[in-house]
């Protein structure tokens, strides 16, 4: 059996959730429709999950779904920008990305102190970028550039952004649903990543400061 | 909304071009071409729509045909309703029968009569009292099937799952003739399980109840199982 899938009753019988539970979740877009992989066993048709991925995510939802109502979670899950808008102050006392990208947004669409997610997702990305000294300031200018005209074509299709240098010019692509890749020599992969998965982790990033100015 | 949107209003037979309005009330037969965007649309005859549909409510008495999306609140159909893609609503409510070629998502279905959906059902509660050929999955929490003929699933999951022959056909003559009647379905997967006239490859569920006239391949519980001396089971295991 392939290591990186696990049935649907092992996730039930790991996770103690129910089928009632799995299929409210589906319903209401929690877990994506291509987690769900069927396959033919000697039983008949089986579901499959992605083991990594379903496992983190049921657990999340588990340990959400006492604060958060279904909906606002699966907006947390969602690949969607939704209409959430942060201040520069509230940017900053939470560090949800570093002045230098906060600078580099101010250089390229000048003086704002209010940020869409639209615009925080893409710093966030270029962030990380950033911080690990993987990218410079013009090449994240210019990744901005690409993510702000971009995006919206893939927010929908499990997209991965691919960040590659060849002779060290960098470049940046996107890719919905890939499979398999393969680069000539000259070209280095410096990161590929997730879309999807990365907002996730805006998203809840965001909603902490939320329940944290709450209590305040 | 504001007030300034008009309505359109076909009486006899006519053919207008979409837009935004108020009412769009259809008596006669009536053919509308191009998106519509209303807070009441009532189909009173015949009606065919060109395009997508999004209104608060759609009611129906006769039968409308809907070439795109359509979207709406409340869905009342007394006849046949069509959509040849998605259809999105809160309640609806068929008597009659209604052909979706999408994805049926709502919160209430109640369907007296026939419903035919090309792809998954989704629901908070489904009732459905006649027949249906889904070819996806259906999807909800509360499921209940009161069987009229011959029914078709590729899947059903959900918390609670009960699936009953009508009342109508409990009449013993009838009884004979209802025996090959019942509800095909590959796999059905929930929490509370109870089954009548049913064949399927495999039902799995914490509390299974199989009834007469049921004849399913496997059963897998959690925690209790009860079979009708009438059901045909080849193989129970607890899991």
């Amino acid at each position: 059996m392939d290591n990186d899938l696990i049935s649907k009753k092992e996730l039930l019988e790991e996770t103690g959730i129910s089928y009632g539970q799995l299929y409210r979740w589906k319903r209401k877009n929690l877990i994506p429709e291509e987690w769900f992989i069927r396959k033919s066993t000697y039983t008949g048709q089986e579901t499959f999950f992605p083991r990594e991925k379903i496992l983190t995510r049921v657990n999340k939802i588990k340990d959400l779904k006492d604060e958060l109502s279904l909906d606002e979670i699966a907006l947390m899950f969602s690949p969607q920008l939704t209409e959430v808008v942060l201040t520069k102050a509230e940017i900053q006392e939470h560090q949800i990305v570093s002045d230098m990208s906060l600078d580099l947004h101010q250089s390229v669409n000048g003086k704002t102190d209010v940020f869409s997610l639209e615009s925080l997702f893409y710093l966030f990305i270029l962030d990380k970028f950033l911080q690990s000294g993987e990218m410079s300031l013009d090449e994240g200018k210019h990744l901005f550039h690409f993510l702000k005209s971009n995006y919206s074509r893939f927010q929908d299709k499990n997209a991965e952004l691919f960040f590659i240098r060849s002779m060290g010019a960098a470049a940046f692509f996107l890719a919905s649903e890939t499979r398999d890749i393969c680069f000539e020599e000259h070209v280095k992969v410096v990161s590929r990543i997730l879309l999807v998965d990365e907002l996730e982790k805006l998203k809840s990033k965001i909603q902490k400061t939320r329940k944290e100015d709450q209590y305040d | 909304m504001t007030d300034s949107k008009s309505d359109l209003l076909i009486n006899g037979y006519g053919s207008f071009s979409g837009g935004e309005y108020q009412v769009v009330r259809i008596n006669g037969l009536g053919k509308v071409k191009g998106d519509i965007h209303c807070v009441q649309f009532t189909t009173n005859g015949d009606s065919l729509i060109e395009g997508n549909v999004q209104s608060e409510s759609l009611r129906v008495t006769g039968s409308s045909t809907v070439e795109g999306k359509l979207k709406t609140r409340e869905t009342k159909v007394n006849g046949q309703l069509t959509t040849e893609a998605q259809m999105d609503t809160k309640d609806i409510s068929i008597n009659g029968s209604a052909v979706i070629k999408g994805k049926l998502s709502a919160d209430q279905a109640d369907i007296r009569g026939a419903i035919t959906v090309e792809e998954d059902l989704e629901a908070e509660a489904v009732s459905i009292k006649g027949v249906f050929n889904i070819k996806g999955l259906l999807n909800a929490g509360k499921v209940h099937i009161e069987l009229l003929g011959n029914a078709k699933a590729k899947e059903i999951g959900g918390e609670k799952i009960v699936v009953k022959k009508s009342g109508i056909a409990l009449n013993k003559l009838l009884k004979s003739f209802f025996a090959d009647k019942s509800l095909s379905v590959d796999v059905i997967e929930g929490d509370e399980i109870e089954l009548e006239y049913t064949r399927a490859k495999i039902v799995r569920g914490k509390n299974v109840k199989i009834g007469p006239g049921c004849k399913v391949d496997l059963v897998e519980y959690q925690d209790s199982y009860d079979a009708d001396s009438e059901a045909e089971v080849k193989e129970e295991k607890q899991v």
